[in-house]
């Protein structure tokens, strides 16, 4: 009888701690497609963090128009919130449960893609590119690794965001706010111009631990069928040496080695930075949050020798490969990314539409450039207009991007070349892929 | 029929005195006595039920998952021990493996020996005692996500702490509490000493309420103070919940996840050199692309280290009583 205790608090004792890494109804409509092609039934669309009281109206509206014109039809809409959305997407995806319609950016649209939870809108409708700006719609475009090359949502908003320069400490700094830097060269050479004021004030938080960085240098991140990365080439070890150089010299912070977005602005905010990359709307936050700093702002374009910004982020709405009402849920996805729709939410959300002729509305045309907040403004409808996203789909949070960051931190503090750190990430990264 | 069933059925029919005594039939008799068997084990069930589905069945998956190459959303295949050997050549397993040992190791001796003289301090019924116990126990009911911006804002580099020693000139340059590999790693081992405190004192007030108030008395008789009285008769007398401590510290220590994950904002530290099995685990088991089988394998690992280490500790706790 001891014995079988003994096994049984064994057993309970073994089963606690292995089931760590265990931890894992269907939202997706059931349907009522009609027969005569038309849209018809029901469908489930999910947003993730816009039901409040700013976007709430609007899809309430959306969806009434689109239920008024299309009779017979019904739209679920459900949101959720931006904690864990991925884990809920997760969760959703392997009790094969996923919504009708689902909003994401890229990076969590391409696992589901990979999964094959997603359809190929690139098959499924070919003619849909044709209303998209080219940026947005590679933007959505998956290949390589598994993955059937095609278009897996319908480009939705996209946002970018100027870099934002403290004056003040410019000049205290020995810099000359009117040469904005522009080019990686025209940062190095500021930022060490700045170390040696003695000013002791960092140039911003880059470290050469994103692949923007190396993108915006004109390093290529991956091969042309996205089988491999290359990001490890001399150029791009070249630039990990001027970031290495650069913390040597004490122009980056070292909280900058593992600090999150939201630390960068608290560092611009205290004064310890001179550049930030920002929002169109930082400048706001700006306004309210510290009218002194607000004063001494000026807006510079992102740091490019491409003269375009490879940071632009992109939304999407992809369809559920499973739906069990296709024909609804394509309409309805279409009829959300829409040019009239797209420009309206854009222009009630502060973003941009990836909708062709969007950006050449008189909203954008007519943007007034006497503040800081339209110059902010103006900067990023360029580089809506021109940039593109360099970050690969593939590359996630734990598929490589924190990855590298983390290497970049090593080299920045010498425990390893700037060439082992690359090196470390590329082979990181590729192994991942598989 | 049985002797001792007969013998029963034969008291009961003979027993008319009885107010409740009633004549019974055969099946009444057998149901009864089923039920009774039956009742500690339908008492058991529900409780077994949720143990048996959420907690053995999940651990059987992850001894399955541990030789595949699963995905969160592809079952995928067997592929032996190909998991572990990628385990035993990813740099980031040796840090985890070293940062959470050196947890153990650091954090478990102050979790035995802080709570135990802090509850023999706060013993006793005064107001005052009542009142430090009831301090010592407050980080214990706080969230950590409360605890890890209260300590990340004490010690930034313009956090209180450092403002306090600059002030003092005790320091000239801030201590990089928050960007250094080790000061991240001993500080996330204060504050996870510091939330523990409570919690195990509470367990060795307990313990301590057990031991006989004689022994103290003629301990103090035969002209011992209150140092050899904590040592020859506190100590002998918890030595049981001091067994208790080590081992629940120990578990608790390897798996560190909470006070690292908020002191550095889930980034592990400076190249992720603060991460442990725990971090290690939840990184690659969650997400869209989560590796299943992988994670699996690293828990698997956690396991086997931890059984060991409980183990050890055993082994030497039995020869300390042999001796």
């Amino acid at each position: 009888m001891r014995a079988m205790k003994k096994a049984a608090v064994l057993l309970c004792a073994t089963a606690m701690t292995a089931s760590l890494a265990a931890c894992g109804g269907s939202n997706s409509s059931n349907g009522g497609e009609s027969k005569d092609g038309k849209p018809g039934g029901e469908i489930s669309f999910q947003t993730w963090n816009l039901k409040n009281d700013k976007y709430t109206p609007y899809f309430k509206d959306l969806i009434a128009a689109y239920e008024k014109e299309h009779p017979g039809t019904t739209i679920k809409w459900v949101d959720q919130p931006s904690d864990n959305y991925e884990q809920k997407l997760s969760a959703d995806a392997a009790a094969n449960s996923l919504p009708d319609i689902i909003d994401a950016g890229p990076s969590l649209m391409y696992g589901l893609a990979k999964a094959g939870a997603l359809m190929n809108l690139s098959k499924e409708d070919p003619k849909a590119a044709d209303n998209f700006y080219k940026n947005a719609w590679n933007a959505v475009t998956f290949k390589g690794n598994g993955v059937e090359e095609g278009a897996y949502g319908f480009p939705w908003y996209v946002n970018d965001g100027p870099t934002y320069y403290n004056t003040e400490l410019m000049q205290k700094c020995g810099l000359d706010p009117e040469k904005l830097p522009v080019t990686w060269d025209d940062y190095f050479d500021q930022a060490n111009t700045m170390v040696k004021s003695g000013c002791g004030a960092y140039m911003s938080t880059m470290l050469g631990g994103a692949v923007d960085d190396y993108a915006s240098a004109g390093i290529p991140i991956m091969n042309k069928d996205h089988t491999k990365y290359i990001f490890n080439s001399p150029e791009a070890v070249k630039l990990l040496q001027r970031f290495v150089d650069l913390y040597k010299d004490k122009g980056i912070p070292p909280e900058a080695l593992s600090a999150q977005w939201s630390q960068q602005g608290e560092f611009f905010q205290k004064g310890s930075i001179i550049a930030m990359g920002g929002s169109a709307y930082s400048a706001a936050d700006f306004k309210q949050n510290s009218p002194d700093l607000y004063k001494h702002l000026a807006v510079g374009k992102k740091i490019s020798n491409e003269g375009k910004s490879a940071t632009v982020s992109y939304e999407m709405l992809a369809v559920n490969a499973q739906t069990k009402n296709k024909t609804l849920a394509l309409d309805f996805a279409q009829y959300v990314t829409n040019a009239k729709n797209q420009l309206e939410f854009a222009k009630k959300s502060n973003t941009f539409p990836s909708s062709k002729g969007g950006l050449e509305d008189p909203y954008y045309a007519n943007i007034d450039t006497g503040d800081v907040q339209g110059k902010a403004l103006k900067v990023t409808l360029e580089a809506v207009k021109n940039g593109y996203s360099c970050r690969p789909a593939e590359f996630t949070d734990a598929n490589g991007k924190d990855y590298l960051q983390q290497q970049a931190a090593l080299a920045l503090q010498g425990k390893q070349t700037a060439q082992e750190a690359l090196d470390k990430a590329v082979k990181y990264s590729n192994e991942k892929l598989q | 029929m049985g002797q001792i069933d007969s013998i029963i059925a034969r008291s009961g029919d003979s027993s008319p005195d009885r107010p409740d005594a009633r004549p019974r039939s055969g099946a009444g008799r057998r149901r009864a006595s089923l039920g009774t068997v039956l009742a500690p084990y339908l008492f058991v069930l529900p409780a077994f039920a949720i143990v048996f589905i959420f907690v053995i069945v999940a651990a059987l998956n992850t001894f399955r998952l541990a030789f595949t190459d699963s995905t969160l959303l592809k079952p995928g295949k067997f592929i032996g021990l190909r998991n572990f050997v990628s385990i035993f050549h990813n740099d980031y397993f040796w840090t985890a493996l070293l940062n959470s040992t050196l947890y153990v190791v650091c954090v478990v001796p102050f979790m035995v020996i802080l709570p135990l003289i802090l509850a023999n301090l706060v013993k006793g019924n005064s107001r005052a005692m009542g009142f430090f116990r009831t301090s010592f126990y407050t980080p214990v009911v706080m969230s950590a996500v409360v605890v890890g911006m209260i300590w990340t804002n004490l010690l930034d580099p313009k956090g209180l702490v450092n403002s306090v020693l600059e002030s003092l000139h005790i320091i000239h340059s801030p201590i990089p509490f928050l960007s250094d590999r080790w000061l991240i790693l001993f500080t996330s081992m204060f504050i996870t000493i510091w939330l523990g405190l409570g919690y195990y004192m509470v367990i060795y007030l307990t313990a301590l309420a057990n031991i006989d108030d004689a022994l103290y008395e003629a301990a103090s008789l035969d002209g011992a103070g209150p140092f050899r009285q904590f040592i020859h008769v506190t100590i002998p007398g918890v030595r049981s919940t001091i067994v208790l401590i080590m081992m629940l510290s120990t578990i608790a220590a390897f798996r560190v996840f909470n006070e690292i994950y908020v002191l550095t904002n889930g980034t592990a530290g400076p190249g992720g050199e603060d991460i442990t099995m725990s971090m290690l685990i939840q990184k690659e088991g969650t997400g869209i692309q989560a590796r299943t089988g992988y994670a699996s394998a690293l828990s698997l690992i956690v396991l086997v280290v931890v059984g060991a280490l409980l183990v050890l500790q055993q082994i030497v706790q039995r020869r300390g009583e042999d001796s």
